[in-house]
């Protein structure tokens, strides 16, 4: 961590600031500062559990006679929700509005509809939309007493398929209007749809209820029809009943031709960071005329009827949707596409 | 700035157990006794899910409903927006207190009740609303953050929000650490136009500085509802409101910045 922050220190902002200096992002964040002025750039991120072990890890030497936490736990800047973007706001040196959005696995997708909000209602001008997810025993040991952990590395859409396997990312993106600057050949963000299930805490509705109504409201946001969008990637987590109903929920919006497959088996089911994970999937895609393929997934559920690729293709997609859904029944779409 | 229409309200918190009675002593008609009461059952979930569910998630539902009724509205028709300082801590400490033991006893109902948007969710299974919700936090200025996404969401949909302010009493392992020191949960639903249920328009800003400090509206002993818990900051805008006070406050939101709200009754 860097000595400035080091108030920070846990494990998931460590991984925040790491993904922070991938890619020249830090440098194009300092230009979007020039271009709009720190107190202009909003920060969106999605976390599950943000510094959670750390909590874990200082219960294990609390004082055996008062059961008092150790003295150097600082639960607000590790373990709060809103800690990661409490330390990237102060890396990157933003003054613009901030906040953490924490939806489970839908969080890092939300925070692209969170930002899009924002800057239409005038409160900034460009946003760093985001999120980290780390590991911690709550989330491995949580998932174990729900039984929807793989023995194996995770096959989405197989028929012999058992379960997630967890991962652990971060990742950024900076989102500007497109009348700010040159955007030709950009990878644009063109709308989103978010739904709740209200059926269940830890289930999808069997049909896919919410989650087809979330692809829905983003294709009406983007103003696309659904013959037009070339690659679908899939919340996919190769748990059973998700897989099934996400299944049906494409199949009744969709139909069976649109190429649709879960990067799940390449990275793991990321939680809090999947969205943004995928999303930055899905702009590799665009720029590389590439369509992923079901990694891990022999055989084919026999019941789907969406059209599950299992081999690369090197296609360009046009336009491309990915979803993203969490516990509660938190669903969220987005759509992406390249500026003509 | 934004405008957004504030038609109802719901309160729980030491001394303000509901808000036709909260408005009494925001008033001054009423005494204000700081008095720590076990929290309300949320009887609008099912009893299976009832039972199961943790503190948080009682006052967030409890607090909703009330704002829901007062409002008079379809909670089908809201978009929901639910944030906390420290969401479900009282199961954080179990869980964290489960991992010190051999066996890592942790139970998929703790587990799924840990997760930040469990309250929003037992509020969508109750109520049966399908439209979006998003669980949010900001620290200590968790209001203000909520307060401009709810009034981005009724700008950029033209629909109701329902806001959910609620932190419960922190476990004694966190008493160290800026703990809450008693349960607060507030409700406002929020609208793009103006009803007859309509309480006061709100004009919403976001100030990339800080301004004057414009709160005298509360007295000491309301004040330490404020400071003692991050989901109370909501009381500066319902003293308002319940006064019929046509006034100007602003919120510290993070560091550097601001949320201005220009109040004006419409009661």
């Amino acid at each position: 961590m860097v000595a400035r922050l080091k108030e920070f220190d846990c494990r998931n902002n460590r991984l925040a600031q790491l993904t922070l200096q991938q890619d020249g992002f830090e440098q194009a964040v300092e230009e979007a500062k020039i271009r709009y002025g720190p107190e202009r750039i909003g920060l969106f991120l999605g976390t599950s559990t943000s510094g959670m072990l750390q909590t874990e890890m200082a219960y294990r030497h609390r004082d055996p006679v008062t059961g008092d936490l150790p003295k150097t736990f600082n639960y607000k800047e590790t373990q709060n929700n809103f800690s990661v973007a409490a330390f990237v706001k102060k890396y990157l040196k933003l003054e613009g509005p901030a906040l953490v959005i924490s939806t489970a696995c839908s969080s890092s997708a939300k925070v692209f509809a969170e930002a899009s909000r924002f800057i239409e209602s005038g409160f900034c001008d460009a946003a760093i939309v985001g999120g980290v997810d780390s590991l911690c025993q709550t989330t491995l040991h949580g998932f174990s007493s729900l039984e929807l952990v793989s023995t194996k590395p995770c096959r989405p859409a197989d028929s012999n398929r058992d379960g997630l396997s967890i991962g652990e990312a971060g990742g950024y993106t900076l989102l500007e209007k497109p009348e700010n600057s040159d955007f030709k050949n950009q990878i644009t963000f063109l709308g989103y749809g978010e739904s709740s299930d209200a059926y269940h805490m830890t289930s999808p509705h069997p049909d896919g209820r919410g989650m087809a109504q979330s692809m829905q409201m983003a294709l009406e946001c983007s103003g696309l029809k659904a013959n037009q969008i070339s690659y679908i990637n899939l919340h996919g987590t190769a748990t059973h009943i998700n897989d099934k109903a996400e299944d049906k929920a494409v199949v009744k919006i969709f139909g069976s031709s649109t190429p649709c497959s879960s990067t799940k088996g390449w990275t793991g089911h990321t939680l809090g960071a999947a969205g943004i994970a995928e999303a930055i999937i899905c702009a590799i895609c665009l720029n590389n005329n590439f369509i992923p393929g079901s990694l891990n997934t022999r055989v084919l559920d026999s019941d789907f009827g969406s059209n599950i690729i299992l081999a690369n293709r090197n296609e360009a997609p046009t336009y491309v949707l990915s979803n993203s859904f969490g516990f509660g029944g938190n669903n969220c779409s987005l759509i992406f596409g390249i500026h003509s | 700035m934004t405008t957004v229409y504030l038609d109802g309200i719901g309160i729980e918190a030491p001394g303000l157990r509901t808000w036709d009675q909260a408005r009494t002593v925001l008033r001054g008609e009423s005494p204000f006794h700081f008095e720590k009461k076990p929290l309300p059952v949320a009887t609008m979930i099912p009893e299976n899910a009832r039972r199961r569910a943790g503190d948080t998630i009682h006052l967030a539902v409890h607090v909703a409903g009330e704002a829901v009724n007062n409002a008079k509205a379809n909670p089908k028709s809201l978009i929901n927006i639910f944030s906390s300082y420290r969401g479900a801590l009282r199961i954080v400490d179990h869980i964290c207190n489960a991992l010190t033991l051999p066996s890592h006893p942790i139970s998929p109902t703790q587990f799924h009740n840990s997760v930040y948007n469990s309250p929003a969710a037992y509020w969508s299974i109750a109520t049966q609303t399908r439209g979006p919700s998003t669980t949010l936090a900001c620290a200590e200025s968790s209001f203000p953050g909520a307060l401009l996404s709810a009034t981005a969401a009724v700008f950029t949909h033209k629909q109701g929000v329902l806001l959910v302010m609620y932190d419960t009493e922190s476990p004694k392992p966190f008493h160290k650490q800026y703990a809450s020191e008693f349960n607060c949960g507030i409700a406002l639903v929020l609208m793009p136009s103006q009803s007859e249920n309509t309480l006061a328009k709100l004009d919403i800003n976001f100030q990339s500085r800080k301004t004057e400090e414009m709160d005298t509206v509360l007295n000491p002993p309301l004040l330490k509802l404020i400071n003692g818990n991050a989901s109370a900051q909501p009381l500066k805008i319902l003293s308002a409101v319940a006064n019929q006070d046509s006034h100007e406050l602003t919120y510290d939101y993070l560091e550097k910045s601001a949320v201005e709200i220009k109040i004006k009754s419409c009661d």
